[in-house]
């Protein structure tokens, strides 16, 4: 065999190995969770009362924080994709930078705000209005945390429409609302749904801003991630099967926000930024 | 009355519009170059641009008036438009389309003989389908003016030359006033009762297309209709003629009086051909190698020297030209219109 050949075998022989490597780095601690215990364990100690309570605390603010993040933030979202106005690029930033921030500051800065000191807390406070430690300090810690996630895509998904169709409406006799419900909306409505499934990923797996803001009550502020921390110790098998929980849900979001990607795609409206932000 | 009135100035970028246009019940069509602000006009009528001073009024309604801050929404305006791209809701099925601004769908599609692709989407239509599906969707509402943004630009050539014939029409067939704007003399030639030359931000000239083409106001005007061109220095020749002795050295003799700097136009279909220089009346022969010869329909416009000329393909063929043969184009005096050139 000649000297070339050898070093490219080497070569393709050292890709592999990496390729092997990262592929087991990221798979095994996921593997280890279903394997650690039997399937029927992990089913059953989902019935804990830490379990069940975690369950519908996750679910009750998830959905809530979804809910106020889709209704304030389509319409905001969708200012910002069609309108230009002062500040629009400041806008754009401000709105990017929870995905960059690190949970705790975005804890801390909950805090600093709405605490019982804070700057609008104590005001609320005073009114006998209390946020931190409840369910609304959850709401308020996963919907800081995702919505840009959300916005990110809306406005992308907005800025694809064509304006040409949004004119055409208006010529054809329809109001401002009409032509959102009948032309935009429908046109955004995959790049708007690939946005809502990764804002709901997001925060359910939120950990850090809340721990610091809602704190970790168990049925009041004790969210599936916080029930893992709070039972690694005591009861190592529950934090398996809340662990296992998530990685099946976190599945299932990824595999939807890819068909959403891959519907998208096949349109003929174009949503590559939602694309690459998906897929890579 | 006039049925569109139109007194406006707008300034965006680096379209200056400045000018004031009646239509009647007819077919008017704005042609310019790209950039001349044809489009920004008709969205000024639509609605969807904002003029920054001036008064709009289709039939009785105003519908802008920048002294009486009336700016009525495109919505509550009448109008119909078909948009450049046409603008056809991709996710709206055929029947869908042109059922969106209400009125009768099934009427329409019939007569656009569109009903067997009424559940169609519109990505899958050909582009002269999708042509009509604009036309019915814009008439859906009955408005009160047809608007039409280069309606034939988006089309390939083959497509082009039939849907103008088509186009003209539905146009004539519309009984609503249009106004259209084009890059191409040809498609206004084909659809208008009168044209409008924009350039400049302002209309040079306001006529029929034979008008533009018989006399055009300037020398923008004469190009825009596809007359030759020539430039020379005008001066007094026998028998009244004027004389004009084109800047390559050549000489042109005209009917028309003018003196000093000069274009001269002369339409292609004015100007014949042959492979010596003809024995009748026609006073000017310019001899030149052919350039080009390019043949549409029964017709070929054939290039020689700095002149064009459009005979019939017969003539064409009976001449045997093909590029770099020496050929001579004959004109009569009273072909040739003098376009004096004002001194910069």
């Amino acid at each position: 065999m000649n000297p070339s050949a050898t070093r490219g075998r080497a070569f393709s022989l050292a890709t592999w190995l990496a390729a092997i490597v990262v592929a087991l780095f990221l798979t095994l601690p996921l593997i280890a969770i279903f394997l650690r215990t039997s399937p029927g364990t992990l089913v059953g100690r989902l019935a804990d009362p830490v379990a069940r309570d975690a369950i519908v605390v996750t679910l009750l603010a998830n959905v809530m924080a979804q809910a106020l993040v889709l209704v304030i933030g389509t319409p905001a979202a969708y200012l910002i994709a069609t309108r230009r106005f002062r500040g629009r690029a400041l806008a754009m930033t401000l709105m990017d930078l929870p995905l960059v921030l690190p949970p705790a500051v975005a804890g801390i800065g909950l805090i600093a705000a709405f605490g019982r000191n804070g700057l609008v807390g104590g005001v609320l406070h005073d009114a006998g209005i209390a946020v931190t430690l409840t369910q609304a300090a959850v709401v308020m810690a996963v919907a800081y945390v995702s919505s840009p996630f959300y916005l990110r895509q809306a406005v992308a998904a907005f800025e694809a429409v064509d304006p040409a169709l949004v004119e055409a409406s208006q010529t054809l006799g329809a109001s401002p609302a009409r032509t959102f419900r009948r032309v935009v909306l429908p046109l955004a409505a995959r790049g708007l749904g690939a946005g809502a499934v990764l804002s709901f990923a997001r925060g359910m797996g939120e950990f850090g801003a809340t721990i610091m803001f809602a704190g970790s009550l168990q049925g009041v502020t004790q969210t599936l991630p916080l029930a893992i921390y709070a039972q690694l110790a005591d009861d190592f098998d529950l934090a398996l099967a809340l662990g296992a929980l998530l990685v099946l849900v976190s599945g299932a979001i990824l595999l939807v926000a890819r068909l959403l990607v891959s519907w998208t795609a096949s349109t003929s409206i174009s949503h590559s930024r939602a694309a690459t932000f998906i897929s890579r | 009355m006039d049925r569109i009135h139109i007194d406006l100035t707008l300034a965006r970028g680096d379209v200056h519009l400045t000018l004031t246009l009646g239509i009647g019940a007819e077919t008017f069509a704005v042609v310019g170059p790209s950039g001349a602000g044809k489009s920004t006009l008709l969205r000024a009528v639509a609605g969807l641009e904002r003029p920054d001073s001036g008064r709009i009024t289709i039939g009785e309604q105003v519908v802008f008036d920048s002294a009486r801050g009336i700016d009525v929404p495109p919505a509550d305006r009448g109008v119909g438009m078909v948009f450049q791209d046409l603008a056809l809701f991709p996710h709206m099925s055929v029947a869908q389309n042109v059922a969106y601004g209400g009125g009768d769908a099934g009427a329409l599609l019939d007569r656009f003989a569109i009903g067997h692709l009424a559940n169609e989407r519109p990505g899958r239509l050909s582009g002269g389908e999708r042509q009509r599906v604009a036309l019915a969707r814009a008439l859906s509402r009955a408005p009160r003016v047809l608007l039409l943004d280069e309606p034939l630009a988006a089309l390939d050539a083959r497509t082009r030359a039939m849907m103008r014939t088509e186009l003209a029409d539905h146009v004539a067939a519309a009984d609503v006033p249009v106004m259209l704007v084009t890059h191409d003399f040809d498609d206004a030639v084909a659809l208008a009762d009168r044209v409008g030359v924009l350039d400049g931000g302002t209309l040079r000239q306001i006529g029929t297309p034979s008008e533009l083409v018989a006399a055009p106001a300037d020398a923008f005007v004469a190009s825009l209709t596809g007359v030759n061109l020539l430039t020379g220095t005008a001066r007094a020749g026998d028998e009244g003629l004027t004389m004009v002795v084109l800047d390559d050295g050549q000489t042109i003799w005209s009917s028309d009086i003018a003196r000093g700097r000069v274009n001269v136009a002369i339409a292609p279909w004015e100007i014949a051909v042959g492979r010596h220089g003809s024995d009748d009346s026609a006073r000017n022969a310019l001899s030149a190698p052919v350039r080009s010869v390019a043949h549409f329909g029964n017709r070929a416009r054939i290039a020689i020297g700095p002149l064009v000329a459009e005979i019939t393909g017969a003539a064409v063929a009976g001449l045997g030209l093909a590029p770099g043969d020496m050929a001579v184009a004959t004109f009569k005096a009273t072909a040739t219109r003098l376009l004096p050139i004002d001194p910069p």
